[in-house]
């Protein structure tokens, strides 16, 4: 066999037996030893990733893609299930990045989680977790992917509640769950919808069926299931509802790699959505809103985690911009280089937060620039890469992105919206910037604040490394697969900088204004509607409910079942026999003697009347 | 409360009403005073028995009581208003009406795929 093949297919193999080893240890009655949590499973991990960079070199020399198709599930005449692995461009890609990133954040919980008594289950369920991503990139079927997807859900749920004697955790993993479900109504119509039209669900059988369909209502299917994994508007309150878990948690789950599944399913079957101008549109469309909505809430949030949420929420919105302009592979980068620059904000803002006693509010952090020059320095790097700082990791996708945006033929109220909402990345990262790592700290200098530990340090180090210098690898290194414009004028070149320019100068005017004591009326309206997001919340999380209750308790059973129906049912009976029984037995006066002599005379009358 | 001003779609609240304070005529401020008057009846009755040292049971609240049994006997309150009988109209029976509607026309069209008979007009996309 050709040693390309065979070295791909072990060594993907290889990958998720390295994973899958640490979950079965825990199988055994035996309980594990305390370092279990490091030496296994970081350890897997960092194995794992260093295993998956055999397949990227292979790919990026030889551009050798594989399909191992493992096991038949489950076949019948006309439809197959199989296990089946799909490494091309973006599997290859994104299983690297994910497994580097996962190692970073597995260290870094090492020393975040060290007090927890149940670390060793917080990792196992990290590691699951991982594992059904991996599911989930490299899955060829759509049977494999919702397994992944599924997967991912539970996890998601499972770790949000970590802390599950707080209510506030219990209430967002909840939300988490129901949302996610509602997203899923979709991609199970779709799968249910390709399942009897395709006839199959292996992807590449799909590609080539889809010519003879009009496909609208799978990929309709299919958007949703992204608005509700990827939440994008419309499905979105979890995601910072989400913050409620351990800074790890967010941190891997939350920004880099499941929020991304749902446009990461957009990204698999992008061919299904090319000729299809109605989802594309709408693609465009909900990310451009998207985006701009959720970074008008993060404009005046306090919780700094709850900033960098709507931070993702943001770039997910984006990324689906992306794929309605018809760009998958751009979108695909802006994947990698957002987990990593994400990833590390979380990190930082994590370390910042343990250092700080456990303080969320950047109204009561400050100085930390003195204090952690170098997880502040980082925060800075990882924001710069954010914004779309030139030649940092975000630049090379997410202004890309802005150029294929502006020199495409579309949507002006959607470029306006996604240009406006790039300003506002500048100017919310600026504001944590600001009130985190400059000025003079706003809190008590109770314990001790220091950077020693090299579980914390080293994987921020890594990533800022990543968040620098991803963004320049990938792109040198694959081709892509469509055109980009290359010649346009130079605003619409600069626009994306010129904005984020502008941004950043209004939010230092802005941020200056916080040493003059400047005076403002209570409640202004603009900053109220940012600040209770959008009143989404609040007018769905109650009227929905409200409604059903309304339908059900007052309508259905109060008014039609308990007095309508009663009224025209039995009590109409009733009220219709009640005089007719009142009245015949009111006739009966009881005179016997009477009726008996009457009886007899008219028994007379009729004998005499016969038999004459 | 001169310089008071509400938010632009809202209604000035009752108790800021200039109004409420300046205009009243002597009836409603006589009948102001007795239901403030019943008010402090109530208030001096729960009182007492709050204060009772001797008490062990809960204090029962009659328009509690009167509320609950008003909640779960809807029909001996019931009385056909317009607002009552147009929902009970439009959530029982032109549902029955409209489901019936919904049902025979899908049915019919079945049928008449199956015998053949269903027109279909010439469009190009479909």
């Amino acid at each position: 066999m050709h040693p390309t093949s065979l070295v791909m297919t072990s060594s993907l193999i290889t990958i998720f037996f390295l994973l899958t080893f640490p979950v079965l240890t825990t199988l055994a009655p035996r309980p594990p030893e305390p370092t279990w949590a490091l030496s296994h499973v970081k350890t897997a991990v960092k194995l794992a990733f260093f295993t998956s960079l055999l397949p990227l070199a292979l790919f990026l020399n030889e551009g050798a893609e594989t399909v191992i198709t493992n096991w038949s599930w489950m076949n019948t005449l006309t439809f197959d299930i199989n296990i089946s692995l799909k490494f091309d461009l973006y599997s290859v890609i994104f299983t690297p990045v994910a497994l580097y990133v996962t190692w970073s954040i597995l260290e870094f919980a090492s020393w975040y989680m060290h007090t927890d008594p149940y670390m060793n289950r917080f990792f196992k369920y990290l590691l699951i977790f991982l594992i059904a991503m991996i599911i989930l990139v490299t899955a060829n079927n759509m049977f494999q992917f919702f397994i992944g997807w599924e997967g991912v859900g539970i996890m998601s749920f499972l770790l949000i509640g970590w802390w599950y004697g707080r209510a506030d955790a219990n209430t967002a993993a909840l939300q988490a769950v129901l949302y996610n479900r509602v997203g899923d109504v979709g991609l199970i119509f779709a799968m249910a919808w390709m399942a009897t039209n395709f006839n199959s669900w292996e992807i590449q059988q799909m590609f080539i069926t889809a010519n003879n369909f009009d496909l609208t209502f799978p990929l309709l299917g299919l958007i949703i299931a992204a608005t509700g994994k990827s939440a994008q508007f419309g499905l979105h309150p979890w995601l910072p509802s989400a913050m409620e878990g351990p800074t790890p948690v967010s941190a891997l789950l939350h920004s880099s790699t499941m929020v991304v599944a749902g446009i990461f399913l957009l990204i698999r079957l992008s061919p299904l959505m090319e000729n299809n101008q109605l989802a594309l549109t709408t693609c465009l469309c909900l990310g451009a809103l998207t985006t701009l909505f959720t970074a008008t809430c993060a404009l005046t949030q306090n919780d700094i985690k709850k900033i960098v949420a709507f931070s993702t929420s943001s770039q997910l919105g984006l990324m689906m911009v992306t794929i309605g302009l018809n760009q998958p592979q751009l979108a695909f980068l802006h994947i990698c280089t957002h987990a990593f620059f994400k990833a590390m904000l979380f990190l930082c803002s994590g370390s910042i937060i343990h250092s700080l006693n456990d303080e969320q509010d950047i109204r009561k952090m400050g100085g930390m620039h003195h204090l952690t020059p170098f997880t502040s320095s980082c925060l800075t790097i990882g924001s710069l890469a954010l914004t779309g700082t030139p030649f940092l990791a975000g630049f090379f996708s997410k202004d890309a992105i802005i150029e294929a945006l502006n020199t495409s033929h579309l949507n002006a109220w959607a470029l306006a919206l996604t240009l406006l909402a790039t300003s506002f990345t500048a100017i919310y990262s600026l504001r944590v910037v600001f009130f985190v790592s400059m000025g003079h700290p706003r809190f008590n200098s109770l314990s001790p604040i220091n950077e020693n530990n090299p579980a914390v340090i080293n994987p921020i180090k890594r990533l800022a490394w990543g968040s620098i210098i991803a963004g320049l690898i990938i792109t040198s290194n694959i081709t892509p697969m469509k055109t980009p414009v290359m010649s346009m004028p130079p605003l619409l070149k600069l626009a994306a900088l010129i904005v984020t320019i502008l941004g950043l100068l209004v939010a230092f005017e802005l941020a200056s204004l916080t040493t003059k004591q400047h005076q403002h009326a209570p409640r202004l309206a603009p900053h109220h509607f940012s600040n209770m997001l959008g009143f989404f919340p609040g007018v769905f999380h109650r009227l929905m409910p409200k409604l059903n209750l309304i339908l059900g308790q007052a309508i259905a059973s109060q008014l039609i079942d308990q007095t309508w129906l009663e009224k025209t049912g039995p009590k109409a009976v009733a009220s219709l026999n009640t005089p007719l029984a009142s009245t015949t037995s009111n006739i009966q006066q009881g005179m016997i003697k009477t009726y008996l002599a009457l009886f007899l005379l008219t028994l007379a009358l009729v004998t005499l009347l016969l038999t004459s | 409360m001169a310089d008071y001003r509400e938010a632009p779609l809202a209604t000035r609240p009752k108790t800021l009403d200039p109004n409420e304070y300046f205009n009243l005529s002597p009836e409603q401020r006589r009948a102001e005073q007795d239901r403030a008057a019943l008010r402090a009846d109530l208030k001096r009755q729960y009182q007492t028995q709050l204060n009772n040292p001797h008490r062990k049971e809960l204090i029962e609240d009659p328009a509690l009581t009167r509320w609950v049994h008003a909640r779960t006997n809807p029909y001996s309150y019931f009385r056909p208003t317009f607002k009552t009988s147009l929902l009970g109209a439009m959530f029982g029976i032109a549902p029955l009406f409209g489901l019936y509607f919904l049902f025979k026309t899908d049915r019919d069209r079945k049928a008449q795929i199956k015998a053949g008979t269903l027109e279909r007009k010439f469009s190009l996309s479909s």
